[in-house]
């Protein structure tokens, strides 16, 4: 009988492909991630581009009208996006996706956080008091996202449950075969050590195995100062670090600076889909970072 | 396309770009006159020193930082040069980069770094809250009632400053302390709803296009009140239309009015001079 149900949903899905579930996510992975699991379904949105940093985004009218029509919202969650995020949601008056609303996703759900600051560590320069947000650079982290995602489309679209759930496991098991390939190629790197200028990369860094020594900021949003970037270049030189991980929004004079200095390399890494025009998708956000590290430590 | 009346949103961007405007391009008139036009970046400055100290104390900030531009307002209405070497706008421009590297010294040693900060800082009028519109137009309403009432005064004393007539202000002259004290209340309160250079534009563009029109201080703040209101009114309706942050859209049509009436002033002179 099931199969009947489903069979004459699918016969009747370009039917009524005008009920699409309209979605606004803040960043462009959430929104790969989101149309991986919700197919032909959702009709979705990223407010942040790929390559701007997802700490600060100019509220555009755009914005504010997609997130009122929208019948869901989803967001990194954490702290990265206070500083815009309440500001738009209250500007689309939108009941929905207001913050416990029936739209209203937070990608962090389930989420096993890293960097949890203590009251101890809150004085020495956490900006982010609930964990770092960077939590997407982890493809094991994206299972959890897909998950989450998956069990809202579910229950705002039930008559399509049996495709989301589909899609979730075509989804998780692309990721846990990607994964391994992943993983070998950057094997034989276990443990390098390297440097970074923004801590972003805690979660990928625990997936891969590398080993981020400290930072071109001082402080996490304060600027490379001179006496840390001179700091780095003398640990770069007594631990034999030649790699510095930038991101696509930051300037690269200081790693510029540090690598002339050092003999080392700078390497910009994507932070998000999008950072690029070949980073389409989730997949390929890992694919371009994976390869960028093997051809600059090669 | 977006019609944008039908907006809530767009409506109250509109509202508070129009109250800011009209309170902002009047005393801009005085800024201008007095020839202190980086007040405003200075008192900006200043209550962002005073947000910074805040997150640095770990305490309120909103209000270390109304307590801040107060007590610089109090201290820059003592500003008067006798020198004629030197004009006011160089102290007001020392006191704005010693602010902004202190802000940036407290920053550097703050738990939270910059986030707490850029929050309270970076406005737009695009996601202003109606308990912000109300705020705003009760207290610029206030403001602007003092100066209309007392318009003679204000006035006087702007000329004074115009004319060089430093002697007759005395060391400490209770409107010109009036004068800063209105222009920091305003500009702290503008700042948080729209943004550091949106403002300073409200307060400096209107009045010096309406220099190039009128010589006459009547026409010139009319004219001033005028441009602010029809830069908000296009600047919002270019920013709905092409979709772009409001803030630069409101500085890119207040540019533009200003450099229309610079041209249609250089065609007048030269058809005079003829």
């Amino acid at each position: 009988m099931k199969k009947y149900v489903s069979l004459l949903l699918l016969l009747f899905a370009p039917l009524c492909t005008h009920a699409q579930l309209k979605i606004v996510t803040t960043i462009p992975d959430l929104k790969s991630i989101a149309e991986y699991i919700g197919g032909d379904r959702v009709n979705v949105f990223s407010i942040a581009t790929g390559y701007q940093n997802p700490h600060f985004v100019d509220p555009k009218p755009s914005y504010i009208l997609k997130l009122s029509k929208a019948d869901i919202f989803i967001t990194v969650g954490l702290d990265l996006e206070t500083g815009w995020v309440p500001a738009l949601l209250n500007s689309a008056r939108n009941q929905r996706i207001q913050k416990g609303g029936d739209g209203y996703v937070d990608a962090s759900t389930n989420i096993p956080l890293l960097q949890i600051p203590t009251s101890v560590n809150r004085g020495e320069g956490d900006i982010h008091i609930y964990g770092n947000p960077h939590y997407w650079l982890d493809p094991l982290n994206g299972k959890i996202i897909a998950q989450t995602i998956a069990a809202t489309l579910s229950r705002l679209d039930p008559g399509h449950q049996v495709q989301f759930r589909a899609n979730l496991k075509i989804f998780t098991e692309k990721i846990d075969a990607k994964i391994k390939e992943w993983e070998g190629k950057l094997t034989r790197f276990k443990n390098t050590k390297v440097i970074a200028y923004h801590n972003e990369w805690p979660y990928f860094e625990h997936r891969f195995g590398l080993t981020i020594v400290d930072f071109l900021e001082p402080k996490p949003g304060i600027p490379p100062t001179a006496s840390q970037l001179t700091k780095i270049i003398s640990i770069m030189k007594s631990e034999q670090i030649s790699i510095i991980i930038n991101s696509p929004y930051f300037m690269s004079e200081s790693a510029d600076l540090v690598a002339r200095n050092t003999g080392g390399k700078v390497v910009t890494l994507a932070t998000s889909v999008g950072a690029t025009e070949t980073i389409k998708s989730y997949f390929d956000l890992f694919d371009y970072n994976v390869d960028q590290i093997l051809t600059a430590i090669q | 396309m977006i019609d944008m009346f039908t907006q809530e949103f767009i409506l109250n961007a509109l509202m508070i770009s129009v109250i800011m405007g009209l309170l902002l391009s009047y005393l801009g008139v005085h800024v201008v006159g007095r020839g202190i036009v980086f007040v405003d970046l200075a008192l900006g400055q200043i209550s962002m020193l005073g947000v910074a100290f805040g997150n640095f104390i770990e305490k309120d900030q909103t209000l270390i930082s109304i307590i801040f531009t107060m007590v610089g307002a109090f201290l820059l209405s003592f500003i008067k040069i006798k020198d004629k070497r030197l004009k006011q706008e160089a102290i007001i421009g020392i006191v704005y980069a010693v602010a902004s590297a202190v802000t940036v010294l407290l920053i550097s040693k703050s738990p939270h770094g910059e986030s707490d900060i850029s929050e309270v800082l970076f406005g737009s009028v695009f996601t202003v809250t109606y308990e912000q519109i109300v705020t705003m137009a009760v207290t610029f309403g206030i403001i602007g009632f003092v100066h209309v009432i007392f318009r003679k005064k204000f006035f006087e004393l702007t000329e004074k400053f115009e004319n060089h007539q430093i002697e007759e202000i005395g060391v400490f002259n209770l409107w010109n302390f009036l004068f800063y004290l209105s222009i920091g209340l305003a500009i702290v309160l503008a700042v948080r709803s729209a943004g550091v250079i949106p403002v300073f534009s409200y307060l400096i563009i209107p009045p010096v296009a309406a220099i190039l029109v009128s010589r006459k201080m009547k026409p010139m703040i009319i004219i001033s009140i005028l441009i602010a209101l029809l830069g908000s009114f296009f600047g919002l309706f270019f920013a709905t239309q092409y979709d772009f942050p409001a803030g630069s859209s409101v500085v890119a049509i207040l540019g533009a009015i200003f450099v229309l009436l610079a041209f249609v002033r250089w065609g007048v002179n030269l058809i005079s001079s003829k």
